[in-house]
């Protein structure tokens, strides 16, 4: 480095900053985080209500699926004939497979899963906010 | 020592400690003013600027190259910061005589500065003329003699800072100098 530009720059006298600069720093950020935060909500709000209404969709269908498949009625067999099921257990399984509604199963899990994601998302959101960002 | 500060608060803040990023940008707060100041030569515009290249820091820390120094890539967010500043402001001038790689063959073909007279150092008036050019400095100019002179960086990192090759720092950095020693004389 050069010694004489160095001594040179010690004479160059930085202003001084407002003394509350580093509250407006962090107020600004808090500002910034709270709106990041505001539009994660507002997604994941949306998503906990379309996945929501896919639940109670799937849910419906899933019910009604179980209804017409005749699932219950071999599962009711378990409190009925229960002797006669454990002699015949194996066969009694796959017929039960059989009537499960596989498809309407997968899709109300499916819809449940993201609900409970989104929800647990929006819920950790919410406690950002309300918590930290107050 | 201050890498190994920097990252550890990094890791906490990440780790949910609040006060880490609180404790950062403590630290940072008045070299970044004092460094965006230069630029802005406004203390108004400089604390704006100043939020500004925090809340970048903010936003972009998660995308920060842990093996990169911290201190080089906040004065590199605030020389962007600064520059996209003045660009608004439409007071950005680069030097005409400079080509696209930042080479002066005008300034190029000069020898290295000579030692500054001692006249200079006794002028009543040193703090006031030094700000003054430095205000007059081309940005590219005036960024590097600040990192080097005023917030101790290396050319090396320097060059990290700006992304630009070592050679054309040093070189860039000699021209700096006969400009400035220039306008001082002026």
């Amino acid at each position: 480095m050069r010694e004489d530009y160095e001594k040179l720059f010690s004479f160059l006298s930085p202003p001084e900053p407002s003394p509350d600069l580093l509250e407006k720093v962090l107020g600004r950020l808090k500002e910034k985080r709270r709106a990041a935060i505001l539009k994660k909500i507002f997604w994941h709000s949306l998503g906990v209500t379309v996945s929501g209404i896919a639940l109670i969709v799937t849910f419906q269908m899933a019910k009604a699926d179980f209804a017409n498949s005749g699932f219950w009625q071999f599962f009711s067999l378990i409190f009925t004939d229960s002797k006669i099921l454990v002699s015949y257990w194996q066969n009694y399984i796959l017929s039960l497979l059989e009537t499960l509604p596989a498809i309407n199963l997968i899709l109300l899990l499916g819809s449940a899963s993201f609900f409970l994601i989104l929800l647990k998302y929006w819920i950790k959101d919410l406690k950002i906010i309300f918590i930290h960002l107050n | 020592m201050t890498d190994n500060e920097d990252q550890n608060l990094i890791t906490r803040y990440f780790q949910g400690e609040e006060k880490a990023l609180e404790n950062l940008i403590q630290k940072y707060l008045r070299p970044i003013f004092n460094f965006v100041y230069r630029f802005t030569n406004n203390t108004q515009d400089a604390e704006d600027l100043t939020q500004e290249v925090f809340v970048r820091v903010w936003q972009n820390l998660k995308r920060l190259d842990r093996q990169r120094s911290f201190k080089t890539w906040l004065f590199s967010v605030a020389k962007n910061a600064a520059i996209d500043f003045l660009r608004k402001k439409k007071v950005l001038y680069f030097s005409e005589f400079e080509d696209k790689k930042g080479n002066n063959p005008i300034i190029d073909s000069l020898a290295d500065p000579s030692p500054l007279p001692q006249e200079i150092f006794e002028r009543q008036s040193i703090a006031a003329d030094l700000n003054r050019v430095i205000g007059k400095l081309p940005p590219q100019y005036r960024l590097i003699l600040l990192l080097h002179y005023n917030d101790h960086f290396t050319f090396q990192e320097i060059a990290e800072t700006t992304g630009e090759p070592l050679n054309t720092i040093k070189s860039r950095h000699r021209r700096a100098l006969i400009f400035l020693k220039e306008l001082l004389q002026e």
